[in-house]
């Protein structure tokens, strides 16, 4: 029980993520700038907790800016006509330097982060609130999340725009304003997970976050794009991720190799439902 | 793609740095002259700016290579490091007393082949599994990267120094330097003696043809009886043999050693030149010179104390924010009219690929 509970909360903000990236794939794009959404999450969450001093502010406020900073890069893609791939890459560039910048400058120093006034922050010093409130608002993120994909206009919109762009126009829907929706929605999940990480830290560490948003992007091919999938796939990440670093004094690995293993084990995991996904097609074609 | 439109790429990156400089330096004009002037006010500095350009064209070759044949490689940075990593370990343990050429062919060898190796990975997973290559090849390039980091921090570091890096490799088995005491060296004859390869496949080969159309068109290169989908191994795994030479010739090259994570940021910035130049090959020559001068004005800066930020990192990310952006509509007329005075269409590329 207490590694489901242990393992429950690891892969929380990993869950909330990959909603985000779920939403992102609805509107027929990869969200690359989950990534820096994450690390602009749980670097705003730092600040905010510090200089606020309220543990609301350091979740509510990160995700509301990550839902402006992704809304906002839609709107220049749609605006602009930009590569949505290398706009992506380019934010989650300027995130970083963004993030380093304001790190010396606010801080005084670049790296890891550490404040007695982050430390006592409701939600970093209870764990047992911080458990229940972050399974609690991904559960309730998921549902909310699964009635607005499949029981709304909305929902219906921009899963059409999200599969064709043409059919989409030809019904007289914008698919432009679904896709800067969704990329601002899947910006702000990201961003929120990002703080629910340093929460959790309770200090601001820039590798805790590192391929967070890949990871993410990942576990929505590894749910076979749906809600249910995407929680399993999650768990089965975290579960996979924690018996790798278990195995670690066992098999003597060096720990420097293991900061590689999550990445690792998402590769395999991504390809393995590659595979499957390939011979339901074949298996689909055959039959019709 | 037209001359003007990577004459406009060129002008917008020279801005974005004045914008940037103006508003991040507390004396401006003494950081505009730390970024524009200084790296070419001394043979070594020049030198040192001219390695970072070799290294940039090469990387950016990779990445060019892959967006021709319709791909995506953004698992530069790792290739080029285990390109590094495992020329160092054939420069450090070929036997003694051999011949010095044999053993910097086998290392550029090596390299150019475990970068391949990883970039065919994807492919193979692109080609046979339809597994999108941006996922894979970042995540593959983020799995790899401890193992070096480790190999470098470990079994491979030397143990009478401090660094996290190889021991130096003995002077005959590094590349001749071209103008000491930079580090200027035979990379850069290496750099264009690739693009001239890669111009003469792409422009004068019936292969270089098909690979060409099968990137920028699958539907075309369909109806003209060829198979798009088989470029996506080949683009993958050439893209990989470009960054992983890329890292034999920076530690055989520039820093005669392998120290942890030396390929640092090199691989993105080759995104970033080869989407400047239009993946144009040729046209990597100039974009990659500029951002090689635009790295070295950041760090003078930075050492001068008139910039305290990574300006470089910063004119990146805004370069490749607004490098794809389609002018349309008034702005596009307007601008096409400012621009018709100029004799560009002199230089302008044909669809068969010669000049006029």
């Amino acid at each position: 029980m207490q590694l489901l509970l242990e393992l429950g909360i690891a892969s929380t903000p990993l869950f909330l993520a990959a909603l985000g990236a779920l939403v992102t794939d609805c509107s027929g794009t990869l969200g690359i700038f989950l990534e820096g959404s994450v690390t602009m999450g749980a670097y705003l969450s730092y600040v905010l907790g510090v200089y606020s001093g309220s543990s609301w502010g350091a979740i509510i406020i990160p995700a509301l800016a990550g839902g402006l900073v992704g809304g906002a890069l839609g709107w220049f893609v749609t605006v602009t006509g930009a590569n949505p791939f290398v706009a992506a890459l380019a934010m989650n560039m300027l995130i970083g330097a963004y993030v380093s910048h304001s790190e010396a400058l606010l801080f005084g120093s670049r790296g890891v982060l550490q404040d007695s006034r982050f430390s006592v922050l409701a939600l970093v010093r209870d764990k047992t609130l911080y458990t229940s409130l972050s399974m609690g608002f991904a559960l309730l993120t998921a549902l909310v999340l699964w009635y607005a994909l499949y029981r709304t206009p909305w929902g219906l919109r921009l899963r059409c725009s999200g599969r064709s762009l043409e059919a989409a126009r030809l019904k007289g829907i914008r698919p432009e304003g679904y896709r800067i929706s969704a990329w601002a929605i899947g910006s702000a999940l990201a961003a929120a997970a990002g703080s629910l990480i340093t929460l959790r830290l309770g200090a601001f560490v820039p590798g805790s976050t590192t391929g967070r948003g890949w990871i993410a992007l990942v576990l929505v091919f590894l749910g076979f794009k749906k809600i249910g999938g995407v929680l399993v796939g999650t768990f089965l990440f975290s579960l996979l991720e924690r018996i790798g670093f278990a195995s670690q004094a066992r098999l003597h690995i060096p720990a420097t190799i293991l900061l590689g293993l999550p990445f690792f084990l998402a590769l395999m995991l991504y390809t393995v439902s590659q595979v499957i996904q390939r011979k339901q097609w074949r298996h689909h074609d055959r039959s019709t | 793609m037209s001359v003007r439109g990577l004459l406009l790429s060129w002008g917008g990156l020279l801005l974005i740095t004045l914008v940037v400089i103006s508003l991040a330096s507390p004396d401006a004009f003494s950081t505009v002259r730390a970024f524009f002037i200084t790296p070419w006010s001394s043979p070594w500095f020049v030198g040192n700016l001219l390695d970072l350009f070799s290294l940039y064209l090469l990387t950016s070759l990779g990445v060019t290579m892959a967006f021709v044949g319709g791909t995506f490689n953004l698992g530069g940075e790792a290739q080029m490091y285990w390109g590094g990593i495992l020329a160092s370990l054939v420069l450090l343990r070929f036997p003694e007393g051999s011949s010095p050429f044999l053993s910097l062919l086998l290392a550029s060898l090596v390299a150019a082949g475990i970068g391949a190796l990883l970039g065919s990975v994807s492919g193979v997973l692109k080609r046979f599994y339809g597994a999108d290559e941006l996922i894979t090849t970042f995540l593959l390039s983020l799995a790899v990267t401890p193992i070096g980091d480790y190999l470098l921090s470990g079994p491979l570091r030397d143990p009478a120094g401090n660094l996290l890096a190889t021991p130096r490799f003995a002077p005959e088995r590094r590349l001749p330097l071209l103008l000491p005491p930079s580090s200027l060296n035979v990379s850069l004859v290496i750099a264009f003696g690739m693009l001239g390869i890669i111009l003469f496949f792409l422009y004068r080969t019936g292969w270089g043809y098909r690979y060409r159309i099968g990137g920028a068109s699958p539907a075309f290169s369909r109806y003209g009886g060829n198979d798009p989908a088989a470029m996506i191994l080949p683009s993958l795994t050439v893209s990989g043999a470009f960054h992983g030479l890329a890292g034999f010739c920076a530690v055989a090259g520039t820093a005669g050693l392998c120290h942890q994570g030396f390929s640092g940021g090199i691989g993105w910035t080759a995104i970033t030149v080869a989407l400047v130049a239009r993946t144009i090959p040729l046209a990597l020559v100039p974009s990659a010179l500029l951002f090689a001068w635009l790295k070295t004005g950041s760090e003078i800066a930075q050492l001068q104390g008139s910039l305290d930020m990574d300006a470089a990192t910063l004119i990146q990310a805004l370069v490749l924010l607004l490098v794809t952006v389609q002018i349309r509509g008034d702005l596009a007329e307007r601008l096409e009219k400012f621009l018709k005075g100029f004799p560009f269409d002199r230089w302008k590329r044909s669809p068969g690929g010669t000049t006029k």
